[in-house]
């Protein structure tokens, strides 16, 4: 049996550079495979954070729109959103009371990546207990606004 | 072991030095990215999200009614509050959005109260409060996904009270590291049951009787002050022997203004004082200047007439005296005697 060591005589030079090819092969392939795992999880953590941040917002101005709705006629609050996050839109909504993970029963408005799939949700403290929530809206307008009178609260398209 | 240089041999051998540093190196490669990962991961929303979220909770709180609703409905959920937690939607601690105040019933129907001769303050939650009352009450306030603690307190509150309410937050809040605290100032309108003049008392006549009736419109007051205490002053006394005997409660009177089923308080069941020291019955009344507090609280209330705040009872409470005088045959009602007291106050809600 030879020595694995001691033994460097009469081994071919194009398996020696075919056995380097490959090793330099996985190991950039290992180094891309990582790098691309922290960009994506770095790019989810980024959309994430971002979305919080836009859907509290976003919340705030639901509850002024509840707490300033007049007793007859309409109040109607339009705000500026980022169009895209991490450059990917996204969409804007109230949530089903079944989707909500973190409250049982009790819709929150979601907000949900186009491509990635990264969903936040964010609570309405109670308004919804108070007033009907509801609409879809897309980030492509950069705008929102929330309609609301004694009954309803509505997102539109801004 | 030999160490073969890469660029120099010819012998087409790859040396395990070389395997050894690139399974090193791309292992320490792999721990730094798990490792920068592992560092950004805190940054999550969780913690972004405490301080907007605790600014919409305290505004709901500050700035709306609340809401119950069951069969009926309405704004008015601290009288549905010990019915039925379940059915109370939202807390909200507003009179009304005509009187932008705050309701002291509303605050004191599940929160903490202290009072002292400077105002009340409110926490909550208490350390006695009930799972079920909790619960219920974070969900109304919108909390459900936090652990929070609120105190609201007079502006102008007495240093001892400050202090207590301080360490109360410190036992309650303590050094968390991840946690937030928003500030609302409001007014509060604080109704009391006030005092009587003891010149303008009615009840029955021979044998002297005062006595006072509560209606239903009060009984939300009662409960959310934990009981009925009033104050008796400018006694008309007839000569120095004058004295209240015992004190009766009771739901139906006679065509005297008597209660046809009195029953009788015992010592235990109430509280009296003369001039600010306690004292017990007999109480001897020597001058038309003694101020005579009686307070009644709400579980004597339950015991003696279980069903006093249910339908639309009226229960009256009739005191048993000797050479006191009333002013005329009839019912002293407390609505005569409400007295509101309106001061600033600061709410102070921390989320974690």
């Amino acid at each position: 049996m030879r020595e694995l060591l001691d033994d460097n005589e009469g081994q071919a030079i194009p398996v020696e550079y075919i056995i380097i090819f490959t090793i330099s092969l996985l190991f950039f392939g290992v180094i891309l495979l990582a790098f691309n795992m922290v960009i994506d999880q770095s790019s989810s953590q980024a959309i994430q954070i971002e979305m919080t941040d836009v859907g509290n917002e976003i919340s705030s101005v639901i509850t002024k729109s509840y707490l300033t709705s007049p007793t007859t006629g309409i109040n109607s609050l339009t705000m500026d959103i980022p169009t895209h996050i991490a450059g990917i839109g996204y969409f804007i909504e109230i949530s089903d009371e079944s989707d909500n993970p973190f409250e049982t029963n009790v819709s929150a408005l979601k907000l949900t990546s186009m491509r990635k799939s990264v969903s936040v949700f964010i609570p309405l403290n109670s308004v919804e207990q108070l007033i009907e929530v509801n609409g879809t809206v897309s980030s492509a307008s950069g705008k929102l606004r929330i309609t609301s009178n004694t009954t309803t609260i509505l997102l539109n398209q801004g | 072991m030999k160490v073969i240089p890469i660029t120099n041999s010819e012998k087409a051998n790859i040396s395990i030095d070389f395997l050894a540093a690139v399974a090193i190196l791309l292992l320490a490669f792999l721990f730094a990215i798990t490792t920068i990962n592992n560092m950004m991961t805190p940054y999550s929303g969780y913690t972004k999200e405490l301080y907007p979220t605790a600014d919409r909770a305290i505004s709901l709180l500050m700035e709306d009614e609340g809401y119950w609703y069951n069969i009926s409905e309405g704004t008015d959920w601290e009288s549905e509050w010990n019915k039925n937690y379940s059915n109370v939607k939202k807390i909200g601690f507003l009179k009304n959005k005509e009187n932008h105040v705050l309701d002291a019933n509303k605050m004191s129907i599940f929160m903490e109260s202290h009072s002292d001769s400077t105002g009340t303050w409110w926490e909550y939650p208490p350390s006695s409060s009930q799972n079920s009352e909790v619960e219920n009450a974070t969900r109304a306030m919108g909390l459900e996904r936090y652990y929070y603690y609120i105190q609201i307190r007079p502006l102008d509150m007495s240093i001892d009270e400050k202090a207590d309410a301080d360490q109360n937050a410190i036992e309650m809040v303590g050094d968390r590291g991840d946690s937030v605290s928003v500030v609302r100032y409001g007014r509060v309108d604080l109704l009391d049951f006030g005092d009587f003049d003891g010149a303008n008392i009615l009840g029955h006549q021979i044998p002297t009787k005062p006595l006072f009736g509560v209606d239903k419109e009060f009984f939300q007051l009662i409960k959310s002050n934990g009981g009925l205490r009033f104050t008796i002053f400018n006694w008309s006394v007839l000569d120095e022997n004058a004295e209240i005997q015992f004190i009766n409660i009771g739901e139906d009177l006679n065509s005297q203004y008597e209660i046809t089923i009195p029953r009788k308080l015992k010592d235990d069941q109430f509280n009296i004082s003369k001039n600010n020291v306690s004292s017990e019955l007999k109480l001897s009344i020597t001058n038309s200047n003694d101020s005579v507090t009686i307070e009644i609280p709400i579980e004597t209330l339950y015991e003696e007439i279980p069903n006093w705040d249910i339908g639309d009872n009226i229960f009256y409470i009739q005191f048993n005296v000797k050479n006191l005088n009333v002013s005329d045959t009839g019912i002293t009602w407390f609505n005569s005697s409400i007295s509101g007291e309106n001061y600033p106050v600061k709410a102070i809600l921390w989320v974690w």
